[in-house]
């Protein structure tokens, strides 16, 4: 007789690899052979998995179609069993098994498209905190300002992406054409965040996304000014002008629900 | 030495709460008694799960259902995993809290299946010392649920509800008795489900489930995706005579209805505990 954590060993080896010593320890009968039995858990197995990445990489899926996406997914399993308790996490480490994976020879954008997607997923369920509402603004010192750093809220994500993954993954979302992957002449990011109960996606300029990129770093807020003062290598910068933007862009973090806290704290 | 069973209220009748049907419950605030909830989907941070879990709480009692506990694997009881169960579990205060007679994980890796154990002596200790562990870190007593299966191991050397009844006195834990898994496991291994319930401690049953399946001619696998079909209602009026009214839940996992075609499933159920409400239940 096999130890429980033998039998438990011989059944997994079944269904991670396919090995088969586990069937001498099942009763087969005549209305279902063992095979059939053991395939049952087996088929069930990579079913839910890749039921799983198909939730979660709808438009991965599309743009690769079903059989390649299938492949995919079985080398996926294979190499990345699951190790959470819950499904949720099964796709983590899909976009950087992508990266490594011969279909991104035909599908040189797919990285980015999955990375993308999951980004949607952890917006969708990261942690709840109450935004800073735009009016907190008027309440602090003007003497305050330069040393205020910016908290975002837990559920911000942003992707800086080559390709036109943002216009691919929405076109699919509305059920439409996807426009033919195009690498950009310019990278470009992508803001993600979750306000209220709605996840929000929104492409940024170029200095909206440096002034971003120095807030989820920790800059205070007259590093962001100057951050966004180096990037403008024309001439000499009107510092004014980066003032008003800068407050502008505070402006609309605020009333889009992006921030979780402004710390006054000098150090 | 004797003690009182079931520990818990009975709770009526509850369908799980899928999210689906978030809205339609809290715009209707349909007539169900209570919901059954899928733990794993609610271990997560923030966001629309557990806004709608909060809110659904507010009207109406929850319990909750887990499916990666995993009490019959040999690697040791996944205390982060526990942690997060019991500080769900204080969140919604859940009537009582749930899990299957099962293992999902082994050396760390997790099928996400309900995976079938040997049904002898050993596996009876060893899972009985487990829920033991479990039921005391959470400080309260939790219920089994019984899995479909597909195969017998050779190593199996007594009937399943020996095994079950087994295991659930020695850990002092409560039964959720699954009708629809009965009755796929009884047609996959051909046994008679009806000798399955008049064998079951009848004062540990805490709750019922019932479900729909697919046959697949020569076995049936338990999908959840498919109205209850005539034996297993048979089954459920069969269990009452000997349990009396027992709370029960309709589970529908996939292939979803309309909201009111669960409802009248529900009332089917409802119709059939009223017969046998009654009923007490005091033999053993
Ligand atoms: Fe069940």
């Amino acid at each position: 007789m096999y130890s429980l954590k033998e039998l438990q060993t011989s059944f997994q080896r079944h269904l991670l690899h396919g090995d088969n010593d586990i069937i001498e320890h099942i009763v087969s009968s005549q209305h279902a052979s063992d095979k059939e039995r053991l395939a049952t858990y087996k088929n069930a197995y990579y079913g839910r998995l890749a039921e799983a990445l198909a939730t979660d990489f709808p438009a991965v899926k599309m743009s690769i179609g079903s059989d390649q996406f299938s492949k995919l997914c079985s080398d996926y399993i294979d190499k990345h069993p699951s190790t959470d308790t819950s499904l949720r996490w099964f796709g983590i480490h899909f976009s950087e098994f992508i990266q490594q994976h011969t279909v991104i020879e035909d599908y040189k954008f797919l990285t980015e498209l999955a990375t993308l997607e999951w980004m949607f997923i952890n917006a969708f369920d990261a942690s709840n905190a109450d935004p800073v509402p735009a009016s907190l603004v008027t309440t602090i010192p003007n003497e305050s300002w330069p040393n205020i750093t910016i908290d975002l809220h837990p559920s911000v994500y942003t992707l800086n992406s080559h390709w036109n993954v943002v216009e691919i993954w929405q076109a699919m979302q509305q059920h439409q054409t996807a426009p033919q992957a195009m690498y950009l002449a310019e990278a470009s990011t992508c803001v993600i965040w979750r306000q209220g109960l709605s996840t929000r996606y929104r492409i940024l300029d170029k200095f909206e996304a440096i002034a971003l990129h120095s807030a989820a770093q920790g800059a205070t807020y007259a590093q962001i000014c100057e951050r966004l003062a180096q990037s403008i290598d024309e001439q000499v910068p009107d510092f004014t002008e980066l003032a008003m933007l800068c407050a502008r862009l505070l402006k609309t973090w605020l009333t889009e629900g992006m921030i979780a806290r402004l710390s006054t704290d000098t150090q | 030495m004797i003690k009182k069973h079931p520990p818990y209220p009975n709770l009526g009748y509850g369908l799980g709460l899928r999210s689906e049907y978030y809205d339609t419950i809290l715009e209707k605030s349909p007539e169900v008694d209570w919901f059954e909830v899928i733990t794993e989907n609610y271990m997560v941070d923030g966001g629309k799960p557990l806004h709608y879990l909060d809110k659904i709480r507010e009207r109406y009692p929850v319990v909750m259902h887990g499916v990666s506990l995993s009490i019959g694997s040999t690697d040791s009881i996944n205390l982060e995993y526990l942690k997060n169960l019991k500080q769900l579990a204080d969140r919604i205060q859940p009537v009582w809290i749930s899990d299957h007679l099962c293992w999902t994980i082994h050396n760390g890796h997790n099928a996400h299946d309900l995976l079938p154990l040997p049904y002898n002596k050993a596996t009876i200790n060893h899972l009985a010392e487990r829920i033991d562990q479990v039921q005391n870190y959470l400080g309260r007593q939790i219920l089994m649920e019984n899995v479909s299966s597909y195969v017998t191991y050779t190593d199996s050397e007594m009937s399943e509800w020996e095994f079950y009844s087994n295991i659930v006195e020695k850990a002092d834990c409560l039964m959720l008795l699954d009708i629809n898994n009965i009755y796929v496991s009884a047609i996959n291994h051909n046994f008679d489900p009806h000798e399955y319930l008049d064998n079951v401690p009848s004062n540990r049953v805490q709750q019922i489930h019932l479900a729909g399946h697919t046959n697949y001619g020569n076995f049936i696998i338990d999908t959840h995706d498919q109205p209850i079909v005539d034996s297993v209602w048979e089954l459920y009026q069969y269990s009452l005579q000997r349990l009396g009214s027992v709370t029960t839940m309709i589970e529908r996992d996939d292939n979803f209805p309309p909201f009111h075609e669960l409802m009248a499933e529900l009332e089917q159920a409802r119709k059939i505990g009223n017969e046998w409400q009654d009923k007490k239940t005091c033999t053993v």
